[in-house]
């Protein structure tokens, strides 16, 4: 009911023009991103995905009559979502036309993500409009206010996030959190969350994670055997995808990345300098960042971002087969491995971006900060003095959800390559005299 | 918050309740074999043993029966014979013996006037101890005029020997054994001989001592021994079936008041739907293969083989037990093959009776095990830390959840561990018995199928297995013992080291921790991370998912580290096609 009173607000004209910009930007983003060079033909189920949910406008591909219920950030345990027999979807926005109307309902200092959010009341998207619930952490002011907001649209539920980790009495707060929003759950989908729904879906997510270490090991292969863009766009699927489509899909892209191996087919040559993306949460369509490293001939090699790496990363450590066991193991691997900003202390983050550099061999750190993301602005100081130690370059870029910003932003990633290419040759010029 | 204070109030609760049980320890039976001498017939003995030097002998028939025996040239009539009830030494006649009276608690002994033999005063006496050791044991020795050389079980593997109804001290005593070869030993300044050999004890021996050129004392001496798999052995197992018995039903106690706490709590009330079930119905895969922790599950259970039941299956084992290992096994079941160091540890005024040499092998062993070893034999060599284990798996296996232990609880634990430790080494200072109060005397003892009687120990070991049932190693936690095996941990030879920079805080090592140790996940400096409380049991290396983010070093060498690829493989889609058919089928 609500939300028919949100919709009847924008005049059908309005929504005609919102649909035809909106698919127009993620069609063209989509296509930059499958443009680059030599992609794996495993990638194709992941891009028709993103197609057909932000271009097409379709609804996720779910199994029939199973309900979807939206959630806004990673420390919402999807295993739960499915063990009530719902499906989760991530609905944390990058559009830019979405914003532009999320821009007159929001304080202007509000991120864009929040603003593009709240810009799909517009109604045009099924992703939204199918949800059933929404499930939004409180993990910064602004996703608290957008959680008040979105009450008048659609039934919503609040996960209060402990701001810090040290006691146990933090994580028994975030299991009764969970413990809350079963009975939630459960009035949606009138199926209950029992010990072996609850199993089952840890035991997909696990494969699908199993595949993703696979994955992971390819990817830090150096030459690269696949674009960081690419990732980037099939990390973000995830939230869309069954994870045993997600995990099969995968699967048959390892297989592919391993046969390219064997080939030495290689998407890039190992010259370009490795360069890891950090901070504010890069969403589908919004690929402009990455793309634009890649366009300026650096080489996306690994992100530290809440809707890349960050989403599967952590496996989740059952050590006792209750339920009560596995919902604080949920609870424990939600929380506390998460290197938000949100946490008072937050150091592992830097700990975790390092090790990130060991493994994956980055010659340089881009740490990207949303216009009004405040949480992630605070971290950089910290992040640039830790790494000056390390002798990492780092350079703090400032974006907003549009593209009047790219040739500014295009200028700063250039010169940035441009300094990471010459420390590499007088790096190698040094080795080579010595 | 109201809770946690509670908590602590309980813990200081409970130290006072036990400092003061402690004093009474003897008072709080709950069990006690009874004599029952009736069961005994009262046969003669046709064969002499070879160990019999004396001419008066006492043997056990097939059918447990007690036997007397004399050599031929004996008048009968002459025997005189005596036997102990609770209060004092009868002489007996053979009406009394034929079924033996029931006020007689399994002490008997006999007497034959003095003989010429050889030109010499030969004294001839026959004693036998048989029936169980019961909780109050009266002294074994008769001190009557009659008998003035007696030898007596003085405890576990040392003998008393008197002699005029006095301590016979620094005199030497001829063994014969049960080969029919002789040994002599010196008793020590308390009257008594030690190093005795197991097998002798067991067989009866007799003891032969000449004061002077014309006298000679013998005395036939005869212990209750059993064979495993009789009715004698399995009669040993009653408290321990007692025990489990009022443990199942503490466990029943425990959780159906969680129950009944939680369905207050309306985020929990969910719990009300989970059903402990046995086996099967929840399909996660959660095991991972790991070779070390079967090792250490093999080094457990042949920890447990070893000092339960070794030393009698394998009789040349009893060679070792001069040597003492800090674990947690009941000396008071004599077929350790090495001895456990708790006996003496907890009767530390006892230890310095020995001889120099026994105390030097006794405290070398153990600074050595301190030093090198640690707490690793509390994670792969305890008997102890198996049961506890063993109890863990069961609840796993009805998916009963456990509870919890915060790091406050933890904390609140701490006075209950000191309590122990002051009672473990100084009890005894103040004329108590820390065996009295010492929850692990059952298994030992009654598994190995000794007669022994449980005061207030059996209570605690309720106490214990309600303990470790929902909360695993819940002994651990509190152990004495392994708090002085850990106080050395920075000479240990096992180390637990971690890669700071690889942690991801994921706090899956402080999950899966029995000690709950936090250290381990919260360290972001140093690179070793073993504590005083760490068993090096290396749940946390196999719950860690990243690659080699803890490793257990011995010596500077990695012998079990984590691993990505290890953790994450349980999830290889081996069956994972199969269900993924299935979702498909749908």
């Amino acid at each position: 009911m609500a939300s028919e009173n949100h919709i009847s607000q924008y005049s059908p004209r309005q929504r005609e023009l919102f649909i035809q910009k909106s698919t127009r930007v993620a069609a063209s983003y989509l296509r930059r991103a499958e443009s680059l060079e030599d992609p794996p033909e495993a990638l194709r189920p992941f891009f028709d995905v993103l197609g057909r949910i932000f271009v097409d406008l379709e609804d996720v591909p779910k199994p029939v009559g199973m309900k979807t219920v939206g959630t806004y950030c990673v420390m919402v345990p999807s295993e739960l979502i499915w063990a009530a027999g719902a499906m989760p979807v991530r609905l944390c926005s990058g559009s830019y036309t979405a914003y532009t109307i999320g821009d007159d309902l929001v304080p202007r200092d509000a991120c864009p993500l929040v603003k593009s959010v709240m810009g799909w009341e517009i109604g045009a998207s099924p992703l939204y409009e199918n949800c059933a619930l929404m499930v939004i952490p409180v993990t910064c002011d602004c996703k608290k206010k957008l959680a008040g907001m979105l009450e008048q649209w659609k039934p919503t539920v609040t996960l209060h996030v402990p701001s810090s980790k040290e006691r146990d009495a933090d994580m028994a707060e975030y299991v009764r959190e969970l413990y809350r929003l079963i009975p939630m759950l459960e009035e949606v989908t009138g199926r209950q969350v029992t010990s072996q729904s609850l199993a089952e879906a840890l035991n997909q997510k696990g494969y699908a994670q199993y595949e993703m270490s696979r994955f992971l090991a390819y990817r830090q292969n150096n030459p690269p055997l696949l674009h960081g863009t690419q990732v980037m766009a099939v990390m973000n699927t995830f939230a869309y995808m069954p994870p045993l489509e997600w995990a099969e899909c995968m699967r048959r892209l390892n297989d592919e990345l391993e046969q390219r191996l064997e080939r030495k087919q290689f998407a890039a040559k190992s010259n370009r300098p490795r360069i890891l993306v950090t901070g504010s949460p890069i969403m589908y369509p919004n690929l402009k960042i990455p793309l634009l490293i890649e366009e300026m001939g650096g080489m996306l090699a690994a992100d530290e971002t809440c809707m890349g790496e960050r989403a599967l990363y952590d496996p989740l450590t059952v050590t006792d087969r209750s339920f009560d066991g596995m919902m604080r193991a949920l609870a424990g691997r939600y929380t506390r491995p998460c290197t938000c900003p949100t946490f008072t202390d937050n150091r592992q983050r830097i700990f975790r971006i390092k090790q990130m550099i060991k493994d994956h061999q980055i010659q340089g750190v881009i740490y990207h900060v949303l216009r009004g993301c405040l949480v992630y602005d605070y971290e950089y100081p910290v992040l640039e003095e830790e790494l000056e130690k390390e002798g990492i370059p780092i350079i703090r870029v400032e974006s907003d959800y549009n593209e009047e910003d790219v040739e500014q932003l295009r200028i700063r990633i250039e010169a940035f390559i441009e300094l990471l290419k010459l420390k590499q040759f007088s790096e190698q010029k040094a080795r080579g005299t010595a | 918050m109201k809770k946690i204070k509670y908590g602590t109030a309980a813990v200081w609760i409970i130290c006072a309740l036990l400092t003061l049980a402690a004093f009474f320890a003897k008072d709080f039976v709950l069990y006690d074999f009874q004599m029952m001498p009736s069961n005994y017939a009262y046969t003669r003995s046709e064969a002499k043993p070879a160990q019999a030097s004396s001419a008066l002998w006492f043997a056990l028939g097939a059918d447990r029966e007690l036997q007397y025996g004399y050599d031929d040239g004996i008048d009968p009539a002459a025997v005189l014979l005596y036997g102990k009830t609770e209060e004092e030494v009868q002489p007996l006649t053979s009406a009394d013996m034929s079924p033996i009276r029931e006020d007689l608690i399994g002490y008997f002994a006999a007497a034959l006037p003095a003989r010429q033999e050889n030109g010499r005063t030969v004294h001839d006496f026959a004693r036998a101890d048989i029936g169980p050791h019961t909780y109050e044991l009266a002294p074994r020795e008769f001190n009557i005029p009659e008998i003035p050389f007696e030898v007596a079980y003085a405890e576990r593997k040392y003998i008393q020997v008197f002699y005029q109804n006095q301590l016979l001290t620094d005199a030497e005593v001829t063994v014969t054994d049960g080969n029919g070869s002789e040994a002599v030993y010196r008793t020590d300044n308390h009257g008594w001989i030690s190093g005795l050999p197991i097998e002798t004890l067991r067989s009866g021996f007799t003891a032969s001592y000449s004061p002077d050129d014309q006298n000679v004392y013998r005395m036939y001496y005869l212990v209750e021994d059993y064979e495993y798999f009789t009715v004698h052995f399995f009669k040993a197992h009653i408290p321990l079936l007692i025990i489990l018995a009022l443990t199942a039903l503490g466990i029943v106690i425990v959780y159906f008041l969680r129950e009944w706490y939680c369905r207050k709590d309306p985020a929990y009330a969910v719990y009300g739907r989970e059903r402990p079930s046995f086996g099967g119905g929840n399909p996660l895969r959660e095991r991972t293969n790991s070779k070390f922790l079967l090792i250490r599950w093999l080094f457990l259970i042949f920890g447990f083989f070893f000092w339960t039941y070794a030393g009698k299956l394998i009789h040349q084992g009893q060679a070792l037990n001069q040597i003492a290992v800090p674990v947690f096994s009941c000396p008071f079941n004599l077929d350790q093959t090495l001895e456990s160091s708790c006996y003496y540890l907890t009767h530390l005024p006892i230890l310095f009776t020995r001889n120099w040499g026994y105390i030097l092998c006794f405290l070398g062993t153990l600074f050595l095990s301190l030093i090198f070893l640690g707490r690793m034999l509390c994670g792969f060599m305890c008997p102890l830390g198996l049961l506890q284990d063993l109890m863990d798996q069961l609840r796993k296996v009805l998916h009963i959840r456990p509870i919890q232990v915060t790091d406050r609880m933890n904390k609140a634990i701490q006075p209950l561990k000191w309590l122990w430790i002051i009672l473990f080494l100084g009890f005894v200072f103040v004329g108590g018995d820390f065996c009295d109060i010492c929850p692990n005397k059952v298994f030992s003892t009654a598994l190995g199928g000794w007669w022994a009687s449980y005061a207030l120990t059996g209570f605690l070991t309720v106490f214990l297995l309600v303990g470790s049932f929902f909360i695993k190693r819940f002994w651990c936690l509190m152990c004495p013992m392994g708090y002085l095996l850990g106080i050395f941990y920075k000479f240990n030879l096992f180390k637990l080291k971690k890669d700071c920079a690889a942690c991801t805080e994921c706090g899956a090592c402080y999950e899966a921790c029995p000690m709950r140790l936090k250290n381990i996940y919260t360290e972001r400096d140093k690179a070793n991370v073993q504590t005083v409380d760490c068993l090096m049991c290396g749940e946390c290396i196999h719950k860690c998912p990243e690659n080699n983010a803890l490793r257990l070093t011995f010596c500077g060498k990695d012998i079990y580290k984590s691993s990505r690829k290890a953790f994450i493989s349980k999830y290889a889609p081996k069956t994972s096609a199969g269900k993924e058919r299935q979702t498909h089928g749908k």
